[in-house]
């Protein structure tokens, strides 16, 4: 049976066709007025839609339907289509309206509440500045053999802030030492705070670390056995050092405010005495804007 | 109404007649909007659909060529236009035949409410596969080959659909 059959056999259906069509008519909805509304409101130039009050909403559709002016009639049903076709306009820009006003207000707070916390880098920056002392933190030298007032600028902030923890009988002066370098202080002044200098007995082996802006650095100092008027510095390491040609090297200078910087890496320093050591913090004032440690180093004699 | 009448009253339509769109839609409107609401579950919905198409003949009338059958041609349009609102609202393709029953019109007499109420049994026994080509065809008027061209299906399909619908008729007291 091909389909031409198919539909062939299919019987008409007379007494549904009609009991359908008038079921369709009897169920149509009225849809002219709203037509003629819209249409007669696309060709009338209106500059903007506005939606009829409450009152007259009411009023209109509290309207008899019979009234015998059409002009009213085609106007309240014009209203109630628009009032219509409003809400539901009105429902969804009222939806994406507050969904965009609330995406506002929490960008809002986001940024607020993001203002209002410090960045992390920032408040350890600060913290850092505050700690730094721009000067001295670390001084070491070769304890002259005989008494000495110290000198230096480097070490004049140690010596004006003594401590009460700072032993006075562990300072001992030696003198110049064979390189002619006046030795300042004999100890090592810890000013981890900035204003309370700790002092350490040169005779004893000293783990030194100090933070600072770029990490931490840490070494370990101790007299030598060889030369006990010299010292070994020993297990450098020192995070956010200088960066020179892109690697890495403290900046190192002999003590002396002429002597000019050399850049030692950690094969030069480590493991080598040294009669004089100065650490100290610069603070800023690098070309990269990167703080690092200074080493004033007086180098013992070969 | 016969084609040539349909192109005059596009052609009235064109010369902001409005009288043109009345005949169309006091010709079709009912039958569109069965159409339409075989596709669309609201009746809100559907009568938005079946009124922005009539607004759409106003606004923009056709190039209709007489001969063409102008039935399919509106059938195709009310269906097309429904299935974009589907899309757009990416609503179901359902019959909510509850609703239609409360906001239809008041039965006059008793044997209206019988043949009402046997009506909207068999709708609702219908698919809206069935009850589209069903208003296609017992309304419109359309044959299975206009109807195919309408819904995008072989006219075998639609006839196996048709003929599904019809038996479903039968059932329910319409041997005829």
């Amino acid at each position: 049976m091909t389909d031409k059959d198919k539909i062939k056999d299919i019987p008409e259906m007379p007494e549904w066709e009609k009991a359908f069509s008038e079921y369709a008519k009897d169920h149509a909805p009225d849809l002219m007025p709203r037509i003629l509304a819209k249409i007669n409101q696309s060709e009338v130039p209106v500059t903007r839609a506005v939606s009829p009050a409450p009152d007259d909403l009411s009023r209109s559709s509290a309207e008899p339907a019979a009234s015998d002016n059409t002009e009213e009639k085609a106007s309240g049903q014009r209203k109630r289509f628009l009032s219509r076709l409003l809400s539901k306009r009105s429902q969804r820009w009222i939806i994406s309206l507050s969904g965009a006003a609330a995406a506002v207000i929490l960008i809002g707070v986001l940024i607020a509440v993001n203002s209002r916390i410090p960045k992390t880098e920032d408040r350890n920056t600060q913290n850092l500045r505050n700690s730094l002392t721009p000067n001295v933190i670390l001084t070491i030298a070769a304890a002259p053999t005989a008494e000495a007032e110290p000198k230096g600028a480097k070490s004049e902030p140690a010596e004006d802030q003594p401590s009460d923890n700072q032993p006075s009988d562990s300072v001992n002066y030696r003198g110049e030492d064979e390189l002619g370098i006046t030795p300042q202080l004999t100890g090592l002044y810890h000013l981890d705070d900035g204003t309370t200098p700790h002092c350490y007995s040169i005779d004893d082996s000293v783990n030194f670390k100090h933070k600072f802006k770029n990490g931490t650095a840490t070494c370990s100092l101790s007299p030598s056995d060889a030369d006990p008027n010299t010292y070994l510095l020993q297990d450098v390491d020192i995070a956010g050092r200088v960066t020179v040609d892109g690697s890495s090297a403290y900046r190192v200078t002999y003590q002396g405010a002429e002597t000019p910087l050399v850049l030692l890496s950690d094969e030069d320093i480590s493991n080598k005495h040294f009669s004089s050591i100065v650490i100290y913090h610069v603070g800023y004032a690098t070309e990269d804007d990167r703080s690092y440690l200074v080493f004033t180093i007086t180098e013992s004699a070969p | 109404m016969t084609d040539l009448e349909f192109a005059d009253c596009l052609d009235a339509i064109r010369r902001r007649e409005q009288d043109g769109l009345m005949r169309i839609y006091n010709e079709y409107s009912a039958y569109l909007f069965q159409v339409v609401s075989a596709l669309v579950s609201q009746r809100e919905d559907a009568e938005d659909i079946t009124a922005d198409l009539f607004l759409k003949f106003w606004e923009s009338p056709p190039a209709y060529r007489p001969g063409k059958g102008h039935k399919g041609y509106l059938a195709t349009m009310a269906r097309n236009r429904a299935i974009d609102y589907l899309r757009a609202n990416r609503r179901t393709i359902s019959i909510d035949t509850e609703e239609e029953a409360d906001l239809g019109a008041v039965p006059s007499s008793a044997d209206d409410i019988i043949n009402e109420i046997a009506v909207e049994q068999v709708l609702a026994m219908m698919t809206p596969a069935e009850r589209e080509i069903v208003s296609m065809k017992h309304l419109m008027g359309l044959t299975f080959r206009e109807i195919a061209e309408a819904v995008g299906k072989p006219q075998g399909t639609v006839a196996w659909i048709y003929r599904e619908a019809v038996n479903k008729i039968r059932r329910c007291g319409y041997d005829r």
